[in-house]
């Protein structure tokens, strides 16, 4: 050991150091900036906003958030619970990857939103904000002391009502509600349906926070050949004929106001768990789907077959 | 034809962009790869520009702290051995022993690129869920190799200071994430290098340009392979850095080995860094990041990069050599005292400038601990501390 003094007083400069530096730091709060004015890498940021988009992968779970605008923040070796439509704050240094901004998170603070329609009464409290889209209210849990411009992100929400003429099973289901111009998207799975809630539109997509599903309400065989090409109907009736082709399988239905085709072709069999020998003429059947007009002749191109 | 010489153009423009950011202390490649945004569609010759100057990089910078004792992250640690060799009059020899590491691993990476590129995925995903435990390993054999109890604990109490302070330093907003390892490396091994041969060195002796290495053949073999296979390591993991391996790698190593094995970690590291870009689609440097944004790097591109990063590393080596030549012949006509002032004044101006205030008490604590070693006998790798410490407490899950 040589130089006791020099190595004493270098420690002591060292532990000083790291100590001021450590207040310095703590210190240091990131001033909060709007995700549009970030526009380059390399600055340590403070942001807040919804949580519009959440994928887990392996250990690692990548958020997008929105406060009107929107930026990636990826949560390496990840081990929480971030879902959409939660509040999330987070402070981070700005990084360029595959040539999309996004914030690496330093210090985050995730809170819980519950989406729902409300009672007049909720409304009055301090930490709530909401949005009356149409019938549906929008209620959202208030972050304390939250410089967060609330009505960017309301503007963004939508509401929506109708059927839902398509929807894809995945980690996130995404569907398209007849007439509506937009791709919805929600974690909870859905199927052919009546459909109502609200959601927070970027572009043309929504992330659906709050819905409502039903079953499609029946309409008559008259009614379901009015509707136009791609609207989803719920018909009933009785089995007129059967007819096999190919592998293919065409029912011809009828109720009192009149007969439609139902075509299940051969690959769509398994998925509707229908077989030849399952149906047969005079058979009550109730059939889900999709209006389709072929040769000029409405026929219903089934989702689901009871 | 044409594609030759338009390629052959790139890779003299990366060359040239290489021995500018390989040279001046503080620029990384890193720093000018937003200006690459100028180049968007140019695709493959992008590419090349690129790589050829992430290459020759890595034969430069080595020169700024061989004789000046200004490191930057990847060559902190050399700077102790170099600046030795550089005070016995040997400081060509150390740059000729940097400049034969890159080469050598260059080479090694070449030849093994084939198997690597079949093997590459097997360790990535085989060492992927053990890299916490590997890394603690390390970390140990680097602190338990001290000779006596004494320098053990002494090792354990700087690696944990170190520790410390680059949890500090690297995990808040003090300095932008980018420029944040300047100050740190600039004082733990940099400035702490130059205060403590300031004081005991008055004169700077005559440097004969000696071609002569001091190692045996075997020795530089050996060393070279050990670059290539830490650069490899590095190139596999994210989070882990050249300097991460260079604190595994020097272990047990006299000065000139471990100059030859440090040289070669980057180099190869750049080289592999393309295969695991090529093989398991992970970018893992900031050039390798630059390319992907590129171009999509098909069979064709990777051996057209390969080939320009082996002209790119001809050239650089006869460059730094001969820069070496030019430098030497002029440094010990300035007294030793003035021109260590100077640098380290040069130092802390530079570092104002980048990082501002709180950069230069950054590098002011960082001197601090990097003077330990010096003092206590121990080995210098234990200062990697600010970079292991942190990244061993992302691995393992903990949070300070």
């Amino acid at each position: 050991m040589r130089d006791k003094g020099v190595i004493m007083g270098a420690v002591v400069c060292a532990l000083l150091g790291i100590v001021v530096l450590s207040i310095t730091a703590q210190k240091m709060q990131p001033a909060h900036c709007e995700i549009s004015s970030i526009v380059e890498p390399g600055a340590y940021v403070a942001c807040q906003g919804i949580v519009y988009q959440c994928k887990y992968t392996d250990e690692h779970c990548f958020v997008k958030l929105f406060d009107g605008g929107a930026i990636d923040v990826p949560f390496f070796n990840y081990t929480g619970d971030i879902s959409v439509g939660d509040f999330l704050y987070v402070e981070g240094t700005v990084s360029l990857y595959n040539e999309h901004l996004e914030i690496i998170p330093k210090k985050y603070e995730i809170t819980k939103v519950s989406y729902k329609i409300c009672f007049n009464s909720e409304l009055s409290s301090e930490k709530t904000f909401y949005k009356n889209l149409d019938k549906m209210v929008a209620v959202v849990t208030f972050v304390d002391g939250d410089p967060l411009d609330i009505a960017k992100i309301t503007d963004s929400f939508v509401s929506f009502h109708g059927r839902i003429s398509s929807s894809k099973q995945g980690n996130v289901c995404t569907f398209q509600v007849f007439g509506s111009q937009y791709r919805f998207s929600s974690v909870a799975p859905v199927a052919i349906g009546e459909v109502s809630g609200f959601g927070v539109k970027i572009d043309d997509e929504v992330t659906v926070l709050y819905h409502e599903w039903d079953e499609l309400p029946l309409d008559t065989i008259a009614e379901a050949k009015e509707k136009p090409e791609g609207y989803p109907v719920k018909v009933s009736g009785v089995i007129q004929s059967v007819h096999v082709s190919k592998g293919h399988i065409f029912l011809v239905i009828q109720d009192s106001t009149g007969c439609i085709l139902v075509p299940i072709f051969k690959n769509r069999k398994d998925i509707l768990g229908v077989d030849a020998e399952m149906v047969f003429k005079g058979q009550k059947i109730t059939v889900t789907g999709i209006v389709k007009v072929y040769q000029g002749a409405p026929e219903i191109l089934p989702e689901v077959v009871e | 034809m044409n594609e030759f010489i338009t390629l052959l153009g790139a890779c003299v423009t990366g060359f040239f962009l290489g021995i500018f950011t390989g040279l001046l202390p503080g620029i990384h490649v890193n720093t000018l790869l937003p200006f690459m945004v100028l180049l968007p569609g140019s695709g493959r010759i992008g590419a090349v520009i690129i790589f050829s100057l992430a290459v020759t990089h890595t034969f430069l910078d080595f020169i700024p702290s061989t004789l000046f004792g200004v490191p930057d992250a990847d060559t902190a640690l050399s700077v102790l051995p170099a600046h030795r060799l550089l005070l016995s009059g040997r400081g060509y020899e150390a740059v000729k022993l940097t400049v034969v590491g890159s080469l050598g691993a260059l080479i090694v990476s070449c030849a093994l690129v084939v198997p690597m590129v079949y093997c590459f995925p097997v360790f990535y995903n085989v060492l992927y869920p053990y890299i916490k435990y590997i890394l603690l390993f390390f970390v140990l054999i680097i602190i338990l190799s001290e000779k006596s109890l004494n320098k053990i604990i002494c090792a354990f109490s700087i690696f944990l200071f170190s520790g410390f302070y680059g949890h500090v330093v690297l995990s808040s907003p003090l300095v932008s994430e980018d420029v944040v390892l300047f100050p740190v490396f600039c004082g733990l091994f940099g400035l702490s290098t130059l205060l403590v041969s300031l004081k005991s060195q008055s004169e700077l002796p005559l440097q004969p340009i000696d071609s002569r290495i001091h190692l045996r053949p075997c020795e530089i073999i050996t060393n070279v392979a050990k670059g290539a296979a830490a650069g490899i390591f590095v190139s596999l993991f994210p989070g882990i850095g050249p300097a991460h391996a260079t604190a595994v790698i020097s272990v047990k190593s006299s000065p000139r080995q471990f100059l030859v094995a440090v040289s070669g970690v980057n180099t190869a590291n750049a080289v592999y860094a393309l295969v695991g870009l090529y093989t398991v689609e992970k970018a893992r440097s900031g050039a390798v990041i630059a390319i992907q944004n590129l171009i999509h790097l098909d069979a064709k591109t990777f051996l057209i990069l390969l080939s320009c990063s082996l002209i790119a590393a001809g050239a650089a080596s006869v460059t730094a050599l001969w820069i070496a030549r030019k430098l030497l012949k002029v440094l010990p006509t300035i007294t030793y005292k003035k021109l260590m002032g100077s640098t380290c004044i040069i130092l802390g101006i530079t570092v104002w400038i980048i990082t501002g205030f709180t950069g230069v008490l950054i590098m002011v604590v960082g001197c601090c601990i990097g003077v330990l070693p010096l003092f206590t006998g121990v080995r210098r790798s234990h200062c990697m501390g600010v970079l292991l410490f942190p990244i061993l407490l992302y691995y393992l899950g903990l949070t300070l």
